[in-house]
């Protein structure tokens, strides 16, 4: 029963020890850390992903001539390419947003790619035609036209990054709830894994709901 | 000043047998103020000289020059709405509105004139077609004084909301004396709005006839002297006005 317990613990065991970590203050810091780290990798795997999706959507040259590392980088496993940077940059934080960007720049270029390639060029000539200016026909004329691409590259970016971020942590850092994690395992303490998950996918789940999908339906509802 | 002179030696497009030339040896001088009507068959390159002289294609063989110099402003109409369908319809006026346009209230004032009020914050796809074309008139006209560029503004429309159209486009420029260029394919409409009427050949095209317009205001669409001033042409010219007639009639 005691090694049953230890393997799968009861929600009540796992709430419990979840309201030790979070009365400690030492939950509260390593998710505030973590979630540092997945909000800087988004930030930065958003906007590489953005510019090179552009590029490639609208340049059918640069498409041609990224199309191959973009097939490389979409293929290559997670777990190589942060052992990669962490040997290449060293053990540091900007290894681990660098890391993660990487795994998650591949698929965000693939969406928005798309989604350049299905900009309206009439809309486009509207923009011409009335000779607004450049920064305006980006932004008002263009990028509305790529923000379905766009949240729906947010929406899987924010799902997949925090778990790439997690085994970075467990990898090659000394805080943070993937670092938390390891030390659990090596402890066989299941009911804290557990307790850092539910509080980890609780939080994502809040922020998908409070968040994106409000922000998707104020910024998409002309679709439907 | 927003007259121009456009002078085509030769327009191409890619075809699947080589270049086809779509305009060729077309010289066209509209002045200051001027409405005038191109009007000519499917397939002559009404639509490719429009764009031209929009600045919207510049891989032609000729020159295009405005009276000042310098391109004006421009409000051009397309043969679709072409909206931005995230935008209600006042902020489609006012993506392309000038700061004295947005200043002096002619996005909402031009909506209302187009029989829109009440529909301002509608995105184009809560509304009708006819009044996504109305909303396309209105931006078109939204910067005063702009050089208007119209590509068959009322085609396919029923015949209530062409009225209605015309009428809005007409009162605007009564008021405002704007530069227009309409294409169109339908000779009574461009005997009701035009100070000149060109005609352009079948492809390659070019100008065949340029006619002041023999009818007098006030022009009704309906009224006898547009019906004769179309059967006169249609009896001196019936080869060269067949092909409009046929989508007029």
């Amino acid at each position: 029963m005691a090694l049953h317990d230890r393997i799968l613990p009861s929600p009540v065991a796992v709430l419990r020890r979840l309201l030790v970590e979070a009365s400690s203050g030492e939950m509260e810091i390593q998710v505030a850390i973590t979630l540092a780290r997945v909000a800087a990798s988004f930030v930065v795997a958003m906007l590489a992903g953005t510019a090179i999706g552009i590029v490639m959507g609208a340049r059918r040259r640069w498409d041609l001539l990224l199309d191959a590392p973009l097939l490389i980088a979409l293929n290559m496993p997670a777990l190589v390419i942060i052992i990669l940077v962490f040997v290449w940059t060293g053990l540091n934080e900007f290894a681990v947003v660098l890391a993660v960007a990487l795994n998650k720049i591949p698929s965000v270029v693939v969406s928005v790619r798309e989604g350049a390639r299905a900009v309206d060029s009439e809309l486009l000539q509207v923009a011409r035609s009335f000779a607004l200016s450049r920064r305006t026909t980006f932004l008002r004329v263009y990028l509305p036209q790529l923000t379905p691409y766009l949240m729906a590259a947010t929406r899987n970016g924010i799902a997949i990054i925090w778990k790439i971020v997690l085994v970075a942590e467990l990898i090659g850092c000394s805080s943070g709830v993937g670092f938390k994690l390891g030390g659990f395992f090596q402890f066989f303490d299941i009911a804290s894994v557990l307790a850092y998950t539910a509080v980890f996918v609780g939080l994502f789940a809040l922020i998908e709901g409070a968040l994106l999908r409000p922000l998707e339906r104020r910024l998409t509802g002309w679709r439907l | 000043m927003s007259g121009f002179t456009v002078d085509i030696r030769r327009k191409r497009w890619p075809g699947p047998d080589g270049a086809i030339a779509v305009l060729q040896d077309l010289r066209l001088h509209v002045a200051e103020g001027e409405f005038v009507c191109v009007l000519g068959p499917s397939g002559c390159g009404k639509t490719t000289l429009l764009h031209i002289i929009a600045g919207l294609d510049t891989q032609y063989d000729g020159t295009l020059t405005f009276e000042k110099g310098s391109r004006p402003r421009q409000g051009v109409m397309f043969q679709t709405p072409r909206l931005m369908p995230w935008l209600g319809l006042e902020a489609n006026l006012e993506l392309v509105a000038d700061a004295a346009s947005r200043a002096a209230g002619r996005p909402a004032s031009l909506l209302r004139e187009a029989g829109l009020a009440g529909f301002e914050a509608a995105t184009p796809g809560r509304v009708s077609g006819g009044m996504q074309r109305r909303a396309a008139l209105a931006r078109a006209l939204v910067n005063p004084g702009a050089l208007l560029l119209l590509d068959e503004p009322f085609v396919s429309l029923d015949a209530p909301t062409a009225i209605g159209l015309r009428e809005v486009l007409v009162d605007v420029w009564r008021r405002e004396r704007q530069t227009v260029l309409c294409l169109t394919h339908d000779l009574r409409e461009a005997l009701t709005l035009a100070d000149r009427l060109i005609f352009l050949s079948p492809r390659p095209g070019t100008v065949v006839l340029d006619l002041p317009n023999p009818v007098t205001q006030p022009r009704d669409i309906d009224g006898v002297a547009v019906a004769a001033a179309r059967a006169a042409l249609l009896e001196r010219w019936p080869e060269l006005l067949s092909g409009i007639a046929c989508r007029s009639d």
